[in-house]
């Protein structure tokens, strides 16, 4: 579709519109109505669900906030590819975010130096799911919903995310709380332009990046325990939860 | 699982890319004991570049150039910068020259550093990756991942972002570093060289097929230096030409099952080999001392013609790098200035540099407003190609009568010795998603 969605509207599910979805733990889940930003408190966790345990054991417990990388990743080049590079771009361009970014457009495998410099790692790049161009997925890491390049093992072109945290856990590691911001891409075909959808979804994160800010310094966010899609309509977006799937020991 | 007799036909077919659309690989096919195909497919030629360049403003090609690849940069920048300045009968001064091999030392240390300890190693030493690897073998693989961390220093420094290095121009650098500066990297440096000597000896004791087939190394040379940036271009062959004459000497042909370029020799049709080891093997007495003395006591013969030792080759040059970048640093006196300058002019250049995985070439044709004509890209990994495809059909032979898990394996260990540079034009992740 060649219209710009409107980025900043969200259609929630029947919950007070006025919370941030960011902010609410399910469909089915009475909301307080705060114009509080921040994620939900513990006594809005989803009953019956396990606590959202911390990506690493031995992530810091100071007064001060956590350190937040935001990591864009991408291929200047080929058309949606370049979607996380952009979003890095554009957040750096709101002057007010509270964390560091960094590009990365060369191998994986130099995050692992990026491991020790924060608490927080959130990812931004363009993914491939099958979900219509467009689609904002969050998703905790590591997860087995992210399929390890074939390539990996071949040439060093192949080594992504993937095998580098698994190195890094291998190599005993102590791992920051990780978090992919995925844009699901309509094309990658060089020299291409962004797909309107991608385009919209870049815009949708770029104004709304302060609340997810918020909710990733929360450890009991339902982001880190749930993969969160955001669906781009015709009137706007709507969101959609599934659990995260439990991290095999492999 | 397959032991076969001798009448069964065995095809192996690995996927390796993961792009949407296209499919690519390794394809071998067998029939009655006997090997009948060969076919492989897993590097995009720069076609793409090579159009996109078109227009361009001459200083806007080494910037472009450079996200050809991701992971040697440097390589593209020194190809392209080489033949733009033959193009503009440019001629930087030896400060330059120096900074300019300071920086492919530093993309020499962080991709050979990669290569053999995350992709090469493992095969070695019995596991599937670098990640099954380090739970056992963790001082190694943290050694090579230290390594790595000095080259993206050291092109950090000068080349003023790691995975994309900006400062280099036509004409020299848009920014220089002070010496001071350089001076910061000392410490890491004589670390680093003495951990490529480690990194000999781990190599040289590991255990490689007996495999030696009869190649055609093909390498930049200079008089006096171990070959980067200049000059002529030598073979094993006897061959010794300015990089003018690259494209009638060297042919690329279109083959029907890829979408590469393969490349041969124009007058036979043969396949060459391009990279560390054929650096090595023709230019082994422009290593600087400490790397020499590596080389001849490593339990080697020089020249090599076992590809599976190119991970040796890729130590030695780990350690000349070191000792070089230490010699460079040591040397430094900063420029008057950091870029020549010079009239724009018409003009057509070619160059072929040394990058890690072998040599790389560029031709430029630009017209008086400085805007790129006609480009030609020809990497080190799609000059390969054919030589690989030319080894399989002369290694698997030996292999069929194996299971296909083993065919694939040592043919997946062959294949990694050339540290091949697949297209890195796509980088997005790839989920699975399993909603209930």
């Amino acid at each position: 579709m060649n219209k710009k969605l409107p980025s900043s509207q969200l259609v929630s599910l029947g919950s007070n519109s006025q919370l941030p979805d960011l902010g609410v733990c399910s469909s089915d889940h009475s909301t307080t109505g705060s114009p509080d930003t921040s994620a939900c408190s513990p006594a809005h966790r989803i009953t019956g669900s396990p606590d959202p345990a911390p990506c690493s054991p031995d992530h810091r417990i100071t007064g001060s906030p956590d350190r937040l990388l935001v990591i864009g990743c991408g291929g200047p080049f080929a058309a949606d590819d370049n979607a996380g590079l952009d979003v890095v771009r554009r957040l750096q361009g709101r002057g007010d975010c509270d964390c560091e970014f960094l590009e990365l457009t060369g191998g994986a495998l130099d995050l692992v130096y990026s491991f020790e410099k924060a608490d927080i790692i959130l990812f931004v790049d363009a993914v491939q799911s099958g979900a219509p161009a467009g689609t904002v997925h969050l998703l905790p890491l590591p997860s087995q919903e992210v399929v390890p390049r074939a390539l990996g093992r071949l040439s060093s072109h192949g080594w992504g995310l993937d095998e580098t945290l698994r190195l890094a856990r291998s190599l005993g590691k102590r791992l920051p709380r990780l978090m992919l911001l995925g844009v699901e891409l309509g094309s990658v075909a060089p020299g291409t332009p962004r797909t309107p959808a991608v385009e919209a979804a870049v815009d949708m994160i770029t104004e709304r990046f302060p609340e997810l800010q918020t909710a990733l310094r929360d450890s009991g966010s339902p982001l880190w325990s749930r993969h969160v899609t955001y669906v781009p309509l015709e009137q706007g977006w709507t969101w959609s939860q599934t659990d995260k799937q439990s991290e095999n020991s492999s | 699982m397959a032991n076969g007799t001798d009448n069964r036909e065995k095809t192996i077919k690995i996927n390796y890319l993961t792009r949407v659309e296209g499919e690519g690989g390794l394809y071998v096919r067998a029939e009655g004991g006997e090997l009948r195909e060969v076919k492989l497919n897993i590097f995009e030629p720069p076609r793409f570049f090579e159009a996109f360049l078109r227009g361009r403003h001459f200083q806007e090609v080494p910037d472009i150039t450079a996200r050809i690849c991701g992971i040697c940069p440097v390589a593209y920048q020194m190809s392209a910068v080489h033949a733009l300045e033959a193009a503009l009968g440019v001629r930087p001064g030896t400060e330059i020259r120096m900074l300019r091999r300071l920086l492919y030392c530093g993309e020499w240390i962080e991709s050979h550093a990669l290569h053999i300890y995350l992709l090469n190693a493992p095969d070695y030493l019995g596991y599937e990756s670098a990640v099954a690897m380090a739970a056992d073998h963790p001082k190694e693989v943290e050694r090579g991942l230290r390594l790595k961390k000095v080259g993206n220093a050291l092109l950090d420094l000068l080349g003023g972002r790691a995975t994309h290095p900006v400062s280099v121009c036509v004409g020299g650098f848009y920014k220089v570093p002070h010496r001071k500066d350089l001076e910061k990297l000392r410490e890491d440096l004589l670390w680093a060289l003495e951990a490529a000597q480690e990194t000999v000896s781990f190599v040289s004791s590991l255990d490689f097929p007996d495999f030696a087939p009869d190649y055609e190394f093909v390498s930049v040379a200079h008089p006096a230096e171990y070959p980067m940036n200049e000059r002529r271009i030598i073979s094993s062959s006897g061959l010794n030409i300015e990089p003018a004459e690259f494209e009638h000497v060297f042919l690329e042909e279109h083959v029907a099952h890829s979408t590469a370029l393969h490349s041969v020799r124009a007058d036979r049709g043969s396949s060459y080999l391009v990279g560390p080891l054929a650096r090595l093997n023709l230019n082994f007495d422009k290593l600087l001392p400490r790397a020499q003395a590596a080389a001849r006591s490593c339990g080697i013969a020089w020249p090599c013609h076992n590809p599976f030792m190119g991970i040796v080759a890729r130590a030695i040059e780990l350690v000349h790098a070191c000792e070089e970048a230490l010699a460079l640093i040591d040397a430094y006196q900063e420029p008057a200035t950091s870029r020549v300058s010079f009239r724009v002019q018409a003009g057509e250049g070619c160059a072929a540099t040394e990058a890690p995985r072998g040599l790389l070439y560029h031709r430029y044709r630009i017209n008086d407003q400085g805007l790129v004509e006609a480009a030609k890209i020809v990497p080190p990994t799609s000059q390969n190609m054919r030589r690989i495809e030319d080894d399989l059909r002369q290694m698997l032979p030996g292999f069929l009568a194996q299971p296909e898990s083993e065919i694939a394996r040592v043919s997946e260990n062959l294949v990694r010795c050339y540290d091949p540079c697949i297209s890195c034009s796509t980088h997005f992740l790839k989920l699975r998603l399993e909603r209930n």
